[in-house]
């Protein structure tokens, strides 16, 4: 009997010792678990990648830019079948952004690093803001969770309201005093925009929470003092804006996604192809601000070689292209790197937004006095509505880069409406559109969509089909309408998520034109 | 190399001089079947000891010389195999044991042998010497057709390609379904690296790694026994549950020093590639374009100079192998080491496999009880492997310009010769590509094998083994600076270091007792694996120096590193239990208990059973049914558990950013920290029969296999957080046959015909896709155009999915009113299947005195292949479907009017003119129409024809003892239906899993004919 129980005792032993050499299965050569400060960088690259992929092409649908070739569906308002592009956003919010942000706030809690739980609800607000503006409606509550492969859609109401929770909570996390801050948590270093300031932070908060409210205009619920209260806590100056930064001699890898870098390897990028629109071309060079050339224009802009400022109009491309690859027509519009279209722009140069050391744009001061001011208008407060229009072109000037001198004068040409008597709309709305050209691109969609691709407001936009030309009509699955939204991820919903998406119309082939909940009345 | 090897050779030519020899007498005797005694005709007598060999006469005579001490065996198919000691009587009557091959013992697990009439599931056998005669690079390629079940592919026809191997069918969606490779008893590493360890981090298909089995010298090995069964995959533990293979390596036989020669020269033929039409000049619509790589210009102008291009690219490859064995010792203790040298080039210039092979096995009785054995192989290899795919130097072969000739790569100035133009990006000369990109790996291999078995009862054997597998590979991959794929960044430099170590070993304990008329057979045991890669790699551009090949030469900061670890322990308790009763049933029962670091932190023990009964007839009805000589019933149940396919998966992993800030966020593939094992429910059941004293003989399988809850990687919505997620889900069922028969339909003194006949027939179907999903693909596969490995419920893991045309309800094409073409579907839907209805082997051998002829030939029916080299050449204009380009054409469909899906649609009535509007042929393709359906072939695999010299030759010539020469040839004739080359391919490298590029022809040299002489000396 005694051997037995010795037997069974060294057995058993041997279990024991045997599962404890089994080891821990966690990866030696790449870390599964991290600190909130190593996962807080990359989810600002995400960010932009998600604009800068999709701006590529909604971009064409406000018409900023447009291709060199004939015949774009995208700028006949139409999207790619069977297609991951225009997906860029949806794979940013869910993917790129999405668990990382669950981790570094589950991680923060844990060590009571607030900031970074703040930080994470902040972007995570922004994000679906972002995606359901893009996209109406989304995944959200469903979203992340174990065990789930069929995610249920929510309604655009139930984002932007959950956007505001959102933000609040951020505030409140910002707020509190009683954990590990600032250095401490590796805060400052880690956050790349601000360099650890909660001051800013809030007032990007503030600016979340400012769009979410303006983009109500057209609800009965729309609250413009509400907006202003926001307005007036956000962004105050181009100090504050929330811009993402890169190396000043970066590589393909960190470099600005509207740079030259990342054209040959990297994906998402713009391409030599890439040429300006004749509505920002006309806005700029006089043709609708009352014959006044905007400052801006040279360092937006590109000119032909015979120094006009020209766009190219949806569908058409640019018909004064020499086909050859070495020569430019005087004509010609040089595409946005200020070269030849259609010509790779080389690694290093370029201009304006589309350089590779450049930081990117993700709110400025600028579009928060263009909010103001349209909330100002809506209200019917004229002459506020005016300062803030004025405050914002100074500040869209001076992030250009335009010269006190030249800023003045165009401030006070014909340009701008000089008395709040003669304040409109259009004068908001169009200087909110340069303001925000080649980068606030989905939020002057939304505007564009609130106002139904209004030409009374947008002057020099190209409403298609436009009876002069053959080539440009609306893309066949439209049904003769325009785009409001933009179709999910086709190899995250389309084929892996098809059921759901029924169930909001997603498989209609109009689908991409249905108007969203945030326009309606 | 080759001096090193020649100079092994001197040594061992002294020894034997120093050898003598006793003094020889004639022995001579009847060999007669037992129980029957009938004369037996055509036995193989063989003199262990001088290694003399001659057969019976019809009468069953025989007449040998030897020696007293020296040991005659006698063989024959379907019968045990004899040995008699001679002494000092001249005259020895032998009884050849009639059942045969049921007496036969079979090595099922780690060092637990059981009489095969026991077993209850199937087990094959190949010959090691039949594997060698091929001479292959990839001595795999060479079993198909020998066994039934098993599939090769291999996944090029450059020397040092992967092999892909399964058995039965491919049950895991995206895992690996390769069998594992077991050496004397302890697994070795079949890996082939997966590029995504790298920091290129590439998709499988434009490289290739060799599959690690390729290091064993085939020379080496005595046996390969295939267990498709569930029970012994069971036995060896979650790595065995796609099937084992079982290769027993060659051991001394003690008594007098033998040494042989064996080498062979092998002529590899230039490959077959798929016929290109050089009509019609570079071009666009009709219009001469030189720097276009598309043929849709005019024709070629009377007269214009065209070259053969394909011929002059390709080599008559010569390849040669030296083995040599020496061995010796006592019957205490034996040796046996054998050097070994190859080099296979292959018929794509400056592409070879050289290996180099030095083995050493002992075996020692070092008491009555105690036995020791230890083998010892370090193993060289080096491969230079070539392009593969996209940018390789095939595609651009298939596409360069008849009216340039391909020999001149280089300006005078050795600079790339570039024929478009300077600024047009376009692909390599194939010669440019072979001569200045470099593709290559080498590896440095040890593998250690040593145990100990002490059998202090008759009833009683323990055995320990240990064994080490530990090799590096050192990969180097460069782009010229000039190459089409080098100019972008400067020259580019890839290398990686894999740091591979297996550690494993068992201890089994088997017990042997009879009681009355039951008999026992109990094997209780414990195994361990401890597994382990490290792969480490880096890569830099832009090169200073443009023809320096070295990490140095680049821009540091263009240098990226990325280290891949793989480490997984294992270990588990094994029992089984045979109990029989009276030598005609059997009852098998086995339990495995397994613990995976895989599974950690969940419970990572896991239990899984087996049962398998065998019931031996024609014990109780022999008397009674005389031509009936052996007859069994068989029956297998089990389940096998297996653990994830790679470590660290319960937690999801986060990757290095290289965004500015740095940083870590999440890998594509979510992990699953709720992750459990996996299990596999077989059942099986057949029966093994032969008659007329063993003449014909039967071995007939059915299986069914359903594998639940499988552990895979699907595609899900990014909701889930991520673009894949590890999960337990997903059912697949295959069921099939396996029959084998066996047969000698003459057999007398002189003349001997065996023949065996595998058939294989499985079908796989999925019950349910992992997350619930109507679709699955392996995103690997999406190597050409729309067509890609994608799966649906009700189809099988080797369906095959592609875009199309789009149709209207009624099925016809729809055309676009504008242009008067086809409009394409982007959907994929599933289009074929690429497994084949049945497979069937022929194993033919014959013996005429001293010649012998052995071949096989490979048969399939059924299975779709799809030629996208013939899709290639269509868009590029050079394929005879482009030919009738000057043709107006209607296609066939209805117009995408509004009506297409009403009950009265348009019919097309848009004439095109190809000529000018090639965007019939390049654009508006179908791929449906490339994937060709139902295709069978008949290969003869191997031929071999060899002739031993007579030994009367060698009676008097102390030096030389035995000469055989041979001559023997691979993939000699192929008939098939398929308009491509070979339709046995695979267009991924056979690390992919799921059913791999199987069947997806695009990019990749075809196996090509090979011819090997064969001298094998004995000394």
């Amino acid at each position: 009997m005694k051997k037995y129980i010795v037997a069974i005792a060294i057995l058993s032993l041997l279990f024991i010792s045997c599962k404890k050499w089994l080891g821990t299965n966690t990866d030696p050569a790449t870390p599964q678990n991290v600190a909130p400060h190593i996962l807080m960088p990359p989810l600002f690259n995400q960010m932009e990648r998600g604009l800068a992929g999709d701006y590529r092409y909604i971009g064409r649908y406000v018409q900023h830019w447009g291709l060199n070739t004939t015949n774009d569906p995208i700028e006949r308002h139409g999207y790619t079948r069977n297609s991951d592009a225009m997906g860029e956003i949806w794979r940013t919010v869910y993917y790129g952004m999405g668990d990382n942000i669950s981790l570094m706030i589950e991680g923060a809690n844990e060590e009571k690093k607030w900031e970074f739980v703040a930080a994470g609800y902040a972007l995570r607000a922004w994000g679906w803001q972002m995606a359901s503006d893009y996209h109406g409606d989304i995944i959200l509550t469903q979203a992340f969770e174990k065990g789930r492969f069929i995610f249920d859609y929510d309604s655009q109401e139930t984002v932007y309201a959950e956007v505001r929770r959102l933000c609040t909570l951020a505030l409140e996390y910002f707020d509190k005093t009683d954990g590990k801050l600032g250095v401490e948590a590796q805060f400052p270093s880690a956050d790349l925009i601000f360099g650890g300031n909660v001051g800013k932070w809030k007032k990007f908060i503030y600016g979340i929470l400012a769009r979410n409210g303006q983009n109500l205009a057209n609800k009965s619920v729309y609250n413009a003092d509400a907006v202003i209260s926001f307005v007036n806590q956000s962004l105050s100056s181009n100090a504050d804006n929330f811009l993402i930064p890169h190396p000043a001699s970066p590589n393909s890898d960190n470099s600005n996604h509207y740079g030259p870098a990342k054209i040959p390897s990297i994906y998402p990028s713009l391409s030599g192809s890439y040429v300006q629109s004749n509505m920002i071309a006309q806005l700029l060079n006089g043709t609708i601000m009352n014959g006044v050339v905007d400052p801006r224009a040279p360092i937006m802009l590109v000119a032909s070689p015979d120094n006009s400022y020209r766009g190219v109009k949806p569908g058409q491309g640019d018909p004064n292209r020499n086909a050859s690859t070495t020569i430019i027509n005087p004509t010609e519009i040089p595409n946005i790197y200020g070269i030849k279209s259609g010509v790779t722009p080389p690694v290093g140069t370029g201009r304006y937004l589309f350089r590779d050391n450049v930081s990117f744009p993700v709110m400025t001061y600028a579009e928060m006095e263009f909010i103001k001011s349209e909330a100002y208008y809506k209200k019917g407060d004229l002459g506020n509505s005016l300062i803030a229009l004025k405050a914002g072109i100074g500040a869209s000037m001076d992030f250009a880069g335009v010269t006190a001198t030249n800023k003045s004068t165009y401030l006070a040409s014909a340009a701008v409406p000089q008395t709040a008597a003669v304040l409109t709309l259009r004068d908001i709305l169009l200087q909110k559109y340069i303001a925000l050209w080649g980068y606030g691109t989905l939020e002057t969609w939304n505007d564009m969509r609130r106002y139904h691709y209004d030409t009374s407001v947008y002057r020099g936009y190209t409403l298609l089909p436009e009876p002069s030309y053959s080539t440009g009509t609306l893309f066949e699955d439209n049904l003769g309408k325009l785009a409001y939204r933009v179709r999910p991820r086709y190899n995250s919903e389309y084929v892996w998520n098809l059921d759901a998406l029924k169930k909001v119309e997603g498989d209609r082939i109009d689908y991409h034109t249905i108007e969203p909940w945030f326009i309606k009345p | 190399m080759l001096n090193f090897t020649r100079l092994l050779i001197l040594p061992g030519v002294l020894l034997i001089s120093l050898i003598s020899f006793a003094q020889n007498k004639t022995v001579t005797g009847i060999v007669t079947a037992d129980g029957v005694r009938n004369p037996l005709a055509g036995v193989t007598v063989t003199n262990r000891t001088t290694d003399q060999r001659t057969q019976t006469d019809n009468a069953g005579r025989y007449s040998i010389q030897a020696a007293p001490g020296h040991v005659l065996l006698f063989s024959s198919v379907g019968y045990s195999t004899g040995e008699q000691l001679v002494s000092s009587a001249a005259t020895y009557d032998i009884q050849m044991s009639a059942s045969a091959r049921q007496l036969e013992e079979v090595t099922i697990s780690q060092g637990i042998r059981r009489p095969l009439r026991s077993v209850g599931y199937s087990t094959q056998k190949v010959s090691g010497e039949d594997l060698t005669q091929t001479n292959r690079d990839n001595f795999f390629t060479a079993l198909q057709g020998r066994v039934a079940g098993l599939t090769v592919t291999p996944t090029s026809g450059v020397p040092g390609a992967s092999s892909q191997i399964i058995l039965r069918g491919p049950v895991s969606f995206d895992g690996n379904n390769q069998p594992l490779l077991v050496v004397d008893g302890l697994p070795i590493s079949n890996k082939t690296m997966s590029q995504g360890a790298l920091v290129s981090n590439g998709a499988n298909r434009d490289n290739d790694y060799s599959n690690r089995g390729v290091d064993l010298n085939p020379d080496d090995i005595e046996t390969m026994t295939i267990l498709t069964g569930p029970e012994a995959a069971a036995l060896y533990g979650t790595d065995g549950a796609s099937g084992v293979i079982l290769i027993t390596t060659k051991r001394a036989k003690g008594g007098a020093t033998k040494v042989t020669y064996n080498t062979a020269l092998t002529i590899t033929q230039k490959p077959e590639l798929p016929e290109i039409f050089a009509v019609y000049d570079q071009g666009d619509n009709g219009i001469v374009d030189n720097t276009l790589r598309r043929y849709f210009g005019p024709k070629y102008a009377p007269g214009t100079k065209l070259y053969d291009n394909k011929n002059a690219f390709f080599e008559v490859a010569i390849s040669q192998k030296h083995d040599i064995s020496m061995e010796g010792g006592t019957e205490k203790l034996s040796y046996r080491f054998s050097p070994s040298f190859s080099r296979y080039n292959g018929s794509v210039p400056n592409t070879k496999l050289d290996r180099t092979s030095l083995r050493l096995a002992v075996n020692s009785q070092i008491s009555d009880p105690l036995k020791f054995d230890a083998s010892f192989n370090y193993i060289l290899t080096d491969n230079i492997k070539g392009s593969k795919g996209l940018g390789s130097y095939f595609l651009s072969l298939l596409s360069w310009p008849a009216d340039d000739d391909i020999t001149q790569f280089q300006n005078p100035d050795g600079s790339r010769k570039k024929i478009a133009g300077g600024t047009t990006a376009e692909s390599d000369n194939p010669f440019w590509d072979v001569n200045k990109n470099i593709n290559r790996d080498k590896t440095n291999r040890l593998l250690g094998n040593v145990s100990l078995t002490y059998s202090p009862f008759k009833w009683l054997s323990i055995t320990g083994r240990l064994g080490a597998d530990v090799y590096t590979t050192q990969g180097n991959r460069l782009w010229h600076p000039q190459s089409n794929s080098g100019i972008g960044t400067g020259g580019l430099i890839e290398n990686y270091v894999d740091n591979t170590r297996i550690y494993n070993g068992n201890l089994v304990a088997n017990v042997r007792k009879t009681f009355g008329k039951i008999s026992n057979n109990l094997s209780i045991g414990a195994n361990f694996d401890d597994n382990r890669t490290d792969i480490n790699s880096f890569k830099g551009e832009k090169f200073y120096n443009i023809d320096f090949n070295s990490i140095n030469n680049t821009d540091p900061s263009t240098m990226r590193n990325k280290l891949s670890t793989y480490y997984v322990k294992k270990y588990g308790y094994f029992g089984n239990w045979t109990v029989g009763y009276g030598d005609y049933i059997y009852l098998s029962l086995t339990g495995r208990l397994d613990a995976s670091s895989t599974l950690i932190p969940n419970d990572p023990f896991f239990f899984y059973p087996g049962a398998g009964l065998s019931f031996v007839f024609s014990e109780l009805t022999k008397s009674s049914v005389p031509w009936l000589s052996f007859g069994k019933l068989k029956a297998n149940i089990a389940s096998t558990g297996k653990d994830a396919r790679n470590p660290f998966l319960t937690a999801s992993r986060l990757d290095p950013q290289l965004s500015y800030g740095g940083g870590f966020a999440l890998n594509v593939t979510l992990g699953n920290p709720k992750l459990k094992p996996e299990f596999t429910n077989t059942y099986e059941f057949g029966t093994e029969l032969s008659f007329l004293n063993n003449r014909l003989g039967v071995d007939f399988t059915y299986y069914n296999i359903r594998t639940d809850q499988q552990i895979t990687a699907p595609r899900l919505s990014y909701g889930t957080g991520g673009v894949l997620a590890y999960l337990n889900s997903g059912e697949v069922e295959n069921k099939g046959i396996q029959l084998q028969l066996t047969g000698t339909p003459v057999r007398n003194k002189n003349f001997t015909w065996r023949s065996i006949i595998n058939f294989t027939q499985n079908k796989g179907k999925i019950l349910s896709v992992p997350a619930g999903q109507k679709t699955f693909y392996i995103s690997d596969s999406w190597l050409y155009a729309g067509v890609r490995g994608e799966f649906q419920v009700g189809s099988s893991i080797s369906s095959l999915s592609s875009q199309g045309y789009l149709r209207n309800t009624n099925g016809d094409v729809i055309i676009d009113p504008l242009t008067g073409l086809p409009v394409r579907d982007a959907n994929f839907t599933v289009r074929g299947d690429r497994a084949p209805d049945f497979t069937m082997g022929f194993v033919n051998n014959f013996t005429y005195k001293n010649l012998s002829l052995s071949f096989v030939i490979d048969t399939r029916k059924g299975g779709d292949v799809f030629n996208g080299n013939e899709l290639y050449l269509t868009t590029l204009g050079l394929s005879k479907f482009t030919m009738d380009r000057e043709n107006f054409v209607v296609v066939k469909g209805v117009l995408r009017d509004g009506l297409e899906n009403s009950t009265n649609p348009t019919p097309n009535n848009i004439i095109i003119n190809p000529y000018y509007n090639q965007g019939y042929y390049n654009v508006q393709y179908s791929e449906e129409d490339f994937i060709e359906k139902d295709i069978n072939w008949i290969r003869l695999q191997d031929i071999s024809l060899r002739y031993q010299l007579p030994s009367g030759l060698f009676s008097n010539r102390k030096f030389i003892k035995g000469i055989e020469v041979g001559v023997s040839a691979a993939n000699l004739f192929l008939f098939s239906n398929y308009t491509g080359v070979d339709p046995a391919v695979s267009g991924l490298n056979a690390s992919v899993g799921g059913f791999s590029g199987n069947g997806i022809d695009y990019g990749v040299l075809p196996s090509p004919k090979t011819v090997t002489f064969n001298l094998f000396v004995k000394f």
